[in-house]
């Protein structure tokens, strides 16, 4: 049968060399994060066959979604599977950062992984709106107060942009087909890229031991790697079924307009504390200077140094950052909701 | 990759099972939590809004089988303030009408219709996790053997 296969779709292709050091699971977390998105790919095909994607029956559609035990199952499962795609997408990031492999030759694969993060922010963001209750109600009405602000630039992102259909209903297109479609041509890039370049060697001392390590080390063939990605993903799976069972998804009351009484998801959180003292810019400044701080990232530093221990400022200004966004986090945690839409 | 395809069916079982055991139709209520709707009705007054929108809102959370975080008695007062036209009442009781300093939405949501199918979910995850883990344990044992050879 794998020879029948093989004939026709050379799969031994995929048996190609990779060092030993790429199957660790530090080196596997993008794979687990694009096993977590096929996962809801699938869990989301499910959805939006119970899914009222309009501004009458959105709600509706999703409390009825949550009182079906299979639907709620699925919903659940791709509620807490976005988290964790989420938080290996970001631990994915810490990772490449420590290791410094968006350096030279890599820069490229690491400005198409920038990209990619901003649209995953951008499926996780529309998301939250599908289910339409207040919190829903809250992040569309940031959405259409940003595109005010960002005068012509922020045309998308208007109600006044189609006069045929809901801003609800865009999101939910957006969230379906416009981000899909481009997350998974940028995921295609990158993995080219990465591929084309190499997997890079572990970056541990002088540029001479590097290259010995990376000429002495074993190779393995790159089905063990998608076998490894296979069998974590697997984990990430089983991780958010006990999830499901221990805290299943909910859906908050139907949305009143005008009013501010929630808060964002975590990955959002952060941004929480600077619309409270900046006011509505910052959501459009905030997610700018960390986008743009990563994409110029290569271009600063330039060093071809890659050691951890030999690039401390750079190591130092990694942690303040994580330590800021842990800080800012909790701090809009435990504040109390205040409204940056609404008149309250 | 065997054991790949076995976790794979050991989740389509368990969901299958989880859907079949649990009885459509018996679980949670559609309505939704009492403090949830209080507080909407709070932030209607709050910004000025209908006072017959917040009474909606309170009629629903008086019907409410989950009261937990609101005291109910205090919530009846404020539905009778607003039945006499006294927002400024009704406001300043329903201040009042929670159990925690904290008054904000993000967790307070209906809960989703499981019962069964939430421990059907807990062992499915648990059997993935269990196989996830062979299966990686295995991959590993093969790779060091490569690497022998």
């Amino acid at each position: 049968m794998s020879s029948w296969l093989d004939e026709r779709f050379g799969l031994s292709g995929l048996a190609y060399p990779i060092p030993r050091h790429a199957n660790t699971l530090a080196h596997t977390l993008g794979g687990i994060t694009a096993g977590a998105f096929v996962l809801l790919v699938v869990t989301g095909i499910y959805l939006v066959q119970f899914y009222d994607p309009t501004e009458a029956g959105a709600h509706a559609s999703v409390v009825a979604i949550s009182q079906d035990p299979d639907q709620a199952i699925v919903r659940s499962l791709h509620f807490w599977l976005a988290n964790i795609f989420m938080a290996t997408l970001f631990a994915h990031l810490v990772r490449t950062f420590v290791a410094a492999t968006y350096k030279r030759p890599r820069e490229g694969t690491w400005l198409v992984g920038v990209v990619l993060f901003a649209v995953a922010g951008g499926l996780l963001y529309t998301g939250t709106i599908l289910k339409w209750d207040q919190e829903a109600l809250e992040a569309l009405e940031h959405n259409s107060e940003i595109a005010k602000l960002l005068g012509f630039l922020g045309f998308w992102f208007s109600a006044e942009f189609s006069d045929n259909l809901a801003l609800l209903t865009r999101d939910y297109i957006a969230h379906v087909s416009i981000l899909p479609f481009f997350l998974v041509g940028l995921l295609g890039v990158h993995l080219l890229l990465v591929k084309r370049l190499k997997i890079a060697p572990l970056p541990w001392g002088t540029a001479e031991q590097v290259a010995e390590r990376e000429r002495d080390e074993e190779r393995l063939p790159f089905t063990t790697h998608l076998a490894r990605i296979g069998y974590w993903t697997l984990v990430a799976l089983a991780l958010a079924l006990v999830l499901t069972a221990l805290r299943p998804t909910g859906i908050g009351p139907e949305g009143v307009e005008g009013i501010e009484i929630t808060k964002p998801p975590w990955y959002f959180l952060w941004l929480y504390p600077f619309e409270n003292w900046f006011g509505l810019k910052a959501l459009v400044v905030g997610p700018a200077v960390l986008l743009g701080g990563l994409a110029l990232l290569p271009f600063l530093d330039r060093s071809r140094e890659r050691d951890p221990r030999r690039r401390r400022p750079w190591m130092a200004l990694g942690v303040v950052v994580l330590l800021a966004w842990g800080a800012l986090s909790l701090y809009a945690f435990f504040t109390e909701p205040v409204s940056h839409v609404g008149g309250m | 990759m065997r054991p790949l395809l076995l976790a794979s069916t050991v989740f389509l079982l368990a969901l299958v099972f989880a859907t079949s055991a649990a009885p459509q139709g018996e679980e949670e209520g559609a309505d939704q939590p009492a403090r949830a709707l209080a507080i909407q009705a709070l932030a209607i007054l709050e910004q000025g809004g209908s006072h017959e929108e917040a009474m909606a809102k309170l009629e629903l959370a008086g019907q409410a089988e989950d009261k937990e975080g609101v005291k109910p008695p205090v919530l009846e007062e404020a539905m009778a303030a607003l039945e006499a036209e006294d927002p400024a009442r009704g406001e300043e009781l329903l201040k009042t009408a929670f159990t925690s300093e904290n008054i904000h939405v993000v967790g307070v949501t209906v809960p989703p219709g499981l019962k069964t199918a939430r421990v059907a979910a807990g062992i499915a995850g648990g059997g993935v996790l269990l196989l996830a883990g062979f299966g990686l344990v295995r991959r590993r044992r093969l790779d060091r053997r490569a690497g022998a050879a």
